[in-house]
């Protein structure tokens, strides 16, 4: 832990270390005692921190593209990439053929269907990510708390109930169901951590498909075709990474140039066996 | 929505006693070049739809295990 931590410190994030005293004050409902199977023993606390609702960012970026002059076109689907003499011009949809200088691939866990547009393959899996919601309960949670060794992590929304997350089961699968196994395994553990939500209520859970790579890391920047860019992999890593996505897509798009933020993402990294040794989650 | 996979071995178990391998995929011949090393190892077809895939029983008799499997559905072929 204090190995990732002192990367974070490096990479320019302020990063404290918290005893188990100094948790419980900030989590009082924090089970710190030796009751759990696996003790808390520390943490990590990352003050300029926080969470957003998914809704707001999404509709904050739609107002910001309008403002821009970018056209979201809802409903229209990309049926082919038009690649002539190895130079991408454009889509066809099913409302017709739509030119482009360049193309850009962002389509989270269902990358690998652009890749059969392309006749050629991404390294990337895809499955499902499991999350599930609680029944509302009084505000108790100030902090989004996260077990990355235990792979979960939970926070109480502005609604007042938990979101508790997540987990892929352990195969492929483009279904986004989700499974009593996953949700038996958080609930466990939840309970584990916060015993005084063992008799609250799991009111929903969902899934999303997230496209991963054998080093848990993205893919961005050139795709290998001219014209075409790439923003594909990024797994179960969510919405928080899209600023980051868009400034450094944009960047490359722009100027053609790889900024150097996102060179260790790029698709060669297969070939070159480049690849990302540490795994963030 | 958990599946049961047939272990030849061990009869239907549940999905979860097996540790994925991936889908199946031809390696290269001896003495081909580093690229087709990586593309066999690297990238996948990832379909969304029937795929030939293996399976290793870890939780079982430690046996492979391949099935032809509906990556949408979960339906498997009996063969």
């Amino acid at each position: 832990m204090r190995m990732q931590g002192d990367t974070q410190i490096r990479a320019g994030l302020k990063m404290e270390m918290l005893t188990p005293k100094e948790i419980k004050k900030m989590v009082p409902s924090l089970d710190i005692s030796n009751k759990p199977a696996l003790p808390v023993l520390g943490a990590q606390f990352h003050p300029e921190g926080g969470t957003v609702h998914h809704d707001a960012a999404l509709w904050g970026f739609a107002k910001g593209c309008h403002k821009y002059g970018v056209d979201i076109c809802v409903g229209v689907e990309v049926t082919k990439i038009i690649n002539e003499h190895g130079k991408v011009t454009g889509v066809e949809t099913n409302v017709g053929r739509i030119n482009a200088q360049k193309v850009h691939v962002a389509v989270g866990g269902y990358s690998s269907e652009i890749a059969r547009m392309l006749e050629t393959k991404f390294p990337v899996v895809t499955s499902p990510m499991q999350v599930l919601t609680t029944a509302i309960m009084e505000p108790f949670l100030d902090y989004y708390v996260a077990f990355p060794r235990l792979h979960f992590y939970t926070q109480q929304t502005l609604k007042g109930d938990l979101i508790i997350g997540a987990g892929l089961d352990p195969w492929q699968s483009w279904n986004s169901y989700t499974s009593w196994e996953e949700a038996s395994d958080r609930a466990f553990k939840i309970t584990e951590y916060f015993p005084d939500l063992a008799h609250v209520r799991v009111v929903r859970s969902w899934s999303g498909l997230c496209d991963c790579t054998v080093d848990s890391a993205p893919v961005m920047g050139p795709s290998g075709i001219e014209g075409l860019s790439l923003d594909v992999a990024w797994g179960y890593y969510g919405f928080k990474s899209t600023p980051a996505c868009g400034k450094y897509s944009a960047e490359y798009i722009a100027t053609g140039r790889v900024p150097e933020k996102i060179k260790a993402f790029s698709l060669d990294r297969f070939y070159t066996r480049n690849l990302v040794p540490e795994i963030i989650l | 929505m958990a599946f049961l996979i047939n272990c030849p071995n061990c009869g239907e178990r549940s999905a979860y006693e097996f540790k994925f391998h991936g889908e199946v995929k031809s390696p290269p011949r001896d003495g081909s070049e580093m690229k087709a090393w990586c593309d066999y190892l690297y990238f996948n077809n990832n379909l969304p739809g029937f795929q030939d895939e293996l399976w290793f029983h870890v939780m079982g008799c430690g046996d492979w295990v391949q099935t032809r499997r509906n990556t949408a559905t979960h339906q498997i072929i009996k063969e």
